[in-house]
C-alpha cells in the first residue's frame, strides 16, 4: 500500500484520480490513504509525478499450507476487518511452486479476486447452472477470460433445472460444454456427508473428460 | 466568500427529501451563504467501493464548510473532519427545511460517525456462478 512523503507531495491530487478503488482523499493538508479499500496495484506511486509515494508492506493475512498424501493445499486467510482479498491471493499465487499441476479454486462473480485468481492460468473451468442468474453471471465471467485470454470451457452444475438453455448459448458462442452434473438430491446428500462426487461412479467419465480438457489446454 | 453548505438530498429541489445516506445520496444541493443554491450530483452515488470517500472529496472540493444529511460512514467522517468540515447528521424532512433548522442554529454537530460502514457493497461479485 502507497505510504506518502509529506515532504515531497504537493497535494496535486494525482494519485486520488488514477486510483480505481478510491483508496485515497486528498486533503488541504494531507493525503488519507484507506488501506482496507487499496487493492496494491500500485497505480499511485508509479504515476505520482513528484515521487512521493512510496509502496509498502501492510500485514493483511496470512498464507496457509498444508499437506495430505500426494495433495498441497495451499490458501490464504484474511485478517479480520480487511476488505480487499486481491492482495492476498496475488500472495498466495506467488507461494505455489512451480512444476506440479494446480487447482484454484476461484471466488464467484467477476469481482477483482476472481480477475486476480483467473489471470495467468492456462485454463479455467467457468461452473455455471442453467438460471437466469448463472447465465447472466457466465455470460460476464466469459467476457473476463477473453480478456485474459484464458482459454475457457463450461461445466452446467445442476442440469436439468427448467432454465436457459445453456448448451445452446455455448453453441452460439463457440464454448466447449465439458460436462454436466445433473441435479440430484444423492448428490447433496453425499455433499454433506463429506463424500467427493468426482468418485461416485457414475459421474467418473464426466470428471475424467472435464480433466482432460483443462490438461490438454494446459499441454500437460 | 459566504460559508458554504451542502445538504444531501434525494432529488434537485427544495422540496425533495433529505437523502438519509452521505456517501450514496443522489444530489447535494449547495447553500451559498448570500448566494442562494445549486444542484451537484454525488459523484460517489454509484461507486462499487469508497462511495463515501469520493463524496467526501467532493465536497472538500467544493468549498463545503459544513454537510447537513442523515448518516455518515466512517471513512467520510474521516475525510470531512480532517477537512475541517462540520457534520450535522440524522436530518429528515425537506432539504428546505434542513436548511432553515440548521440557519436557526437548530441542529447538533456530530463528533463521530453514525454508521458502521458498507465495504464493498458494489455491483460485482456477489454472484452464485454455481455454488
Amino acid at each position: 500500500m502507497p505510504q506518502v512523503d509529506a515532504s515531497k507531495c504537493t497535494l496535486c491530487g494525482n494519485c486520488r484520480k488514477v486510483c480505481e478503488f478510491h483508496a485515497i482523499a486528498v486533503l488541504p493538508k494531507e493525503v488519507m490513504v484507506f488501506k482496507e479499500l487499496c487493492h496494491g496495484c500500485g497505480a499511485c506511486s508509479m504515476l505520482c509525478p513528484e515521487d512521493a509515494i512510496t509502496e509498502v508492506d501492510h500485514l493483511m493475512g496470512e498464507v496457509i499450507m498444508a499437506e495430505g498424501g500426494v495433495l498441497k493445499l495451499m490458501y490464504g486467510r484474511l485478517k479480520v476487518g480487511e476488505a480487499a482479498a486481491t492482495p492476498l491471493i496475488r500472495q498466495v499465487k506467488a507461494t505455489i511452486p512451480e512444476g506440479p499441476i494446480t487447482i484454484m479454486d476461484c471466488p464467484p462473480g467477476t469481482a477483482c479476486t476472481a480477475v486476480e485468481s483467473i489471470k495467468g492460468a492456462d485454463a479455467c473451468v467457468l461452473v455455471t447452472e442453467p438460471t437466469p442468474f448463472g447465465l447472466h453471471d457466465l455470460k460476464l465471467a466469459l467476457e473476463v477470460t477473453r480478456k485474459l485470454k484464458v482459454p475457457a470451457a463450461v461445466f452446467v452444475n445442476k442440469h436439468g433445472l427448467p432454465g436457459p438453455d445453456i448448451q445452446q448459448f455455448c453453441d452460439a458462442h463457440k464454448i466447449p460444454v465439458v460436462g454436466k452434473l445433473p441435479i440430484d438430491r444423492s448428490i447433496a446428500e453425499a455433499y454433506s456427508r463429506g463424500a467427493l462426487i468426482a468418485e461416485d461412479a457414475r459421474f467418473n467419465t464426466t470428471f475424467k473428460k472435464l480433466r482432460d480438457w483443462a490438461l490438454s489446454e494446459a499441454g500437460r | 466568500m459566504g460559508k458554504r453548505v451542502a445538504v444531501s438530498s434525494t432529488g434537485e429541489s427544495l422540496e425533495s427529501p433529505v437523502d438519509p445516506r452521505f456517501g450514496r445520496c443522489s444530489y447535494f444541493i449547495i447553500f451559498d451563504e448570500n448566494k442562494g443554491h445549486r444542484v451537484v450530483r454525488n459523484a460517489g452515488q454509484a461507486l462499487g467501493n469508497g462511495a463515501g470517500i469520493q463524496a467526501a472529496q467532493q465536497i472538500l472540493d467544493l468549498g463545503v464548510g459544513a454537510v447537513v444529511t442523515g448518516d455518515l460512514g466512517p471513512n467520510a467522517f474521516r475525510v470531512l473532519a480532517a477537512g475541517g468540515v462540520q457534520m450535522f447528521v440524522r436530518c429528515t424532512g425537506t432539504v428546505g427545511s434542513a436548511i432553515e433548522a440548521y440557519r436557526n442554529g437548530e441542529l447538533r454537530e456530530t463528533a463521530t460517525a453514525t454508521s458502521p460502514g458498507h465495504h464493498g457493497q458494489g455491483p460485482h461479485g456477489h454472484g452464485p456462478m454455481g455454488r
